[in-house]
């Protein structure tokens, strides 16, 4: 059913069916902010030695500020435009997002999305801050949602919009304010069968353009039918409103393919580089980050041991950098931070942050 | 003796979390200056391939073709013994099919053929639809196995096969016309399965495949760059088949109590082999450790998983024996008690092969590497 600017604003407005459930705080927060603190830079998800998660936040010379625990596994965190807020989402079939204070320095709430759905890891919040995006999986209906929470209240569902496409990832609002960018990674997932891929032979991953004013779909784009088996997962907006995704490839482990591909505004979906660039990256691009002019790209490809940097004028591999277990790239600067599974948060040569008792996970996130 | 095993587990989960206490750096790969120095793992390699891989699709291209002709006969002479002959054949491919189906990797991954010989879990029965209304519509192109396999990957396996020989329709085959469509269908399930098991047996040994892709491990391999990732790649799907095992076929069917039990979740409910199939699963994974030579390495790590699993099949065993079929069985209070203990060490056996395996042997995986997103 397609949603008229009406009625998509009228389900901002009321509570509706959708109304996500607020969570008890039961966590505590480890540090509070003194006023010699540096402001917080980044924030990522981590695991320590004995299995409990939590997200942790870090000043630009990667000094820890403060973390809170998680209730289980976390992915990714979408940061508010004023860099006030942070919402940490669980990792894929999880129901809990967690709302941080980042000038308080503590956790404000945690909120599920509503029965019948859960998180797919990430997330971003409206131009104005006032709306919090997060890619859903409808899944009783096998359908990519993007469901819409009110900041200014309480973190409630106030509607939702479909992404056109199955197993929706990373989404991002473009630099224009109203332009949503979702990858839908096309794998059918149910809790039922936790994270069991149900659908390998008949994926269908795509790139959706969706009108954040009305919920309408502008474009969609997909890979050549060759690359069926290639789920589109990660992306970022560079320069120009060139969109770089990465995938990661559920096929044959002797086939030899592009992982990285960017779609220029209008046009097609175009793989980057000679497949024998990806070599050793076993067919798996962990996360795409730009840096602060969008000029530079890089992935990370964690199986492989290495973060690939690539230039957005030319499409051009720029250098390949070697990290052991590296999942979180972020743009810092001209440059990139790099957070490691064994603890390590890398700028350049130089490990700003060394923590052995816990590992990061996927994502890195600065502001 | 089940009481024994879960002490042995109990015992191996202190050595988890003793190990757990280690720092991640400390046992990640390559970056540890004191790591295990690791033995040439090449001739278990060679080993696992020419005794575990190889002789299991063999097995299954030949109870493939076996199931195929017995099919033929029951086209033939539509008997009600000739259709128990089909079952009972039925079965033996089952076991054959899953002895291999640990082999989530490299030629079973070419093609979808692994969705190919076993579309499962299939959620919403669309797999099954398409096989009722295949039957229904009787498409002679399906009766090609060549053809059939280019068709989609739920009417061309081992659980379409099952819905021709035991599901709703089926007494048909035994009664019915002679050469009728859905016998012939059965036959050409039967048929595609085997090519489908030659082609993957194919591209393991022939030159230049997937064999000796693995002997060729390097840092110019297009996939392995050492010969430990060739052994990581074994120990996960020996550890996958565990842990679909315990968390997919069995405690996503038997839940946390019988009375929300979901038997159908599982596979191979219809034809009465969920159990069956279950134990040549678990004992794919002892015939990887012994005959294949995966444990040679850890012997004790080894023998405790063999005894793990060995128990495990052995109270499976004795459940199968019961009258009940499976979606009554998971019901009955004593044996669903019976199949939650199953649960404990199916996980002790996973985390022997996924953590102290793995770095007993100097493997062990990131936290990124090991299951991202």
């Amino acid at each position: 059913m397609e949603i008229n600017r009406r009625q998509f604003m009228a389900g901002l407005a009321s509570s509706g069916i959708f109304s996500s459930a607020l969570l008890p705080l039961a966590t505590i927060s480890n540090a509070s902010p003194s006023s010699q603190s540096r402001p917080p830079a980044f924030i990522a998800a981590r695991k320590d030695l004995v299995g409990q998660f939590s997200a942790a936040v870090l000043d630009d010379q990667g000094k820890l500020l403060f973390s809170e625990k998680l209730e289980n596994r976390g992915h990714a965190t979408a940061v508010s435009p004023n860099k006030n807020l942070a919402v940490v989402f669980a990792r894929r079939p999880g129901r809990f997002a967690l709302v941080l204070d980042l000038a308080n320095q503590n956790k404000r709430v945690a909120f599920t999305p509503p029965e019948g759905y859960h998180f797919f890891g990430h997330g971003f919040f409206s131009a104005d801050g006032r709306l919090l995006y997060a890619s859903e999986n409808d899944y009783e209906n096998e359908r990519g949602v993007i469901g819409i929470y009110d900041v200014t209240d309480s973190y409630k569902r106030v509607s939702e919009i479909e992404t056109h496409g199955i197993g929706p990832h990373e989404a991002l609002l473009m630099s224009d304010g109203s332009t949503i960018a979702v990858a839908n990674g096309g794998i059918l997932t149910h809790p039922d069968y936790p994270r069991q891929k149900l659908n390998i032979s008949t994926m269908e991953p795509s790139i959706s353009y969706i009108d954040a004013r009305d919920g309408k779909l502008l474009s969609q784009a997909s890979l050549p039918r060759e690359f069926y088996q290639l789920s589109l997962r990660h992306m970022a907006e560079a320069k120009g409103g060139t969109i770089w995704i990465g995938g990661q490839y559920e096929g044959s482990p002797t086939d030899s393919l592009s992982l990285v591909a960017h779609q220029r505004p209008g046009q097609k979906i175009r793989p980057i580089s000679d497949p024998k660039t990806y070599h050793g990256m076993k067919h798996y691009i962990g996360s795409v980050a730009v840096n602060a002019s969008g000029t530079l790209i890089a992935t990370s490809a964690p199986r492989g041991n290495r973060i690939a940097i690539w230039d957005n004028d030319n499409g051009e591999l720029i250098k390949i950098i070697q990290r052991q277990d590296a999942g979180g790239v972020a743009g810092v600067g001209e440059g990139f931070t790099i957070s490691d599974g064994q603890g390590n948060l890398w700028l350049g040569e130089q490990a700003i942050h060394q923590d052995a008792d816990f590992a990061w996970d996927n994502h890195l996130t600065s502001f | 003796m089940f009481i024994a095993s879960f002490r042995v587990s109990k015992k191996k989960l202190s050595l988890f979390a003793g190990m757990c206490l280690l720092p991640f750096g400390a046992i990640a790969q390559d970056l540890n200056p004191s790591k295990p120095i690791q033995p040439d793992f090449t001739p278990v390699i060679k080993q696992m391939i020419e005794r575990s891989v190889l002789p299991g699709y063999t097995t299954l291209q030949i109870s493939a073709l076996a199931e195929e002709e017995i099919i033929q006969k029951l086209c033939l002479n539509p008997t009600t013994e000739n259709l128990s002959k089909a079952r009972q054949s039925y079965a033996t491919l089952v076991s054959a099919w899953s002895a291999v189906e640990i082999f989530r990797l490299g030629p079973a991954r070419k093609d979808n053929r692994q969705e190919k010989l076993f579309f499962w879990p299939d959620r919403k029965s669309i797999g099954l639809k398409q096989v009722r209304n295949l039957i229904v519509a009787e498409d002679q192109k399906a009766l090609s196995p060549e053809k059939l396999q280019t068709k989609s990957v739920a009417l061309q396996g081992l659980l379409a096969l099952e819905y021709v020989l035991f599901g709703k329709g089926s007494e048909v085959l035994s009664t019915g016309e002679l050469g009728s469509y859905r016998c012939q269908y059965g036959a050409t399930i039967s048929k595609a399965m085997a090519l489908t098991a030659r082609d993957i047996s194919e591209d393991w040994s022939k030159p230049n495949g997937y064999a000796d892709l693995m002997y060729n491990a390097g840092p110019d391999n297009p996939v392995y760059r050492s010969k430990g990732e060739v052994m990581q790649d074994f120990l996960r799907v020996a550890s996958e088949m565990i842990q679909s095992v315990r968390d997919l076929k069995l405690h996503n069917s038997i839940k946390d109590e019988p009375g929300k039990s979901k038997p159908k979740r599982a596979p191979l409910w219809r034809s009465g082999m969920t159990i069956h199939a279950i134990k040549y699963n678990l004992n794919s994974v002892t015939n990887l450790m012994n005959t294949g030579g995966l444990g040679s390495f850890t012997p004790r790590y080894a023998k405790s998983i063999e005894f793990e699993l060995k128990q495990t099949n052995r109270t499976l065993t004795k459940l199968e024996q019961r009258p009940e079929p499976w979606i009554e069985l998971v019901k009955q209070e004593d044996a669903h008690q019976i199949l939650s203990y199953i649960l404990i060490p199916l996980e002790g056996a996973k985390n022997i092969t996924t953590d102290l395996i793995l770095a007993e042997l100097g493997l062990s995986l990131g936290f990124n590497s090991l299951d991202g997103d």
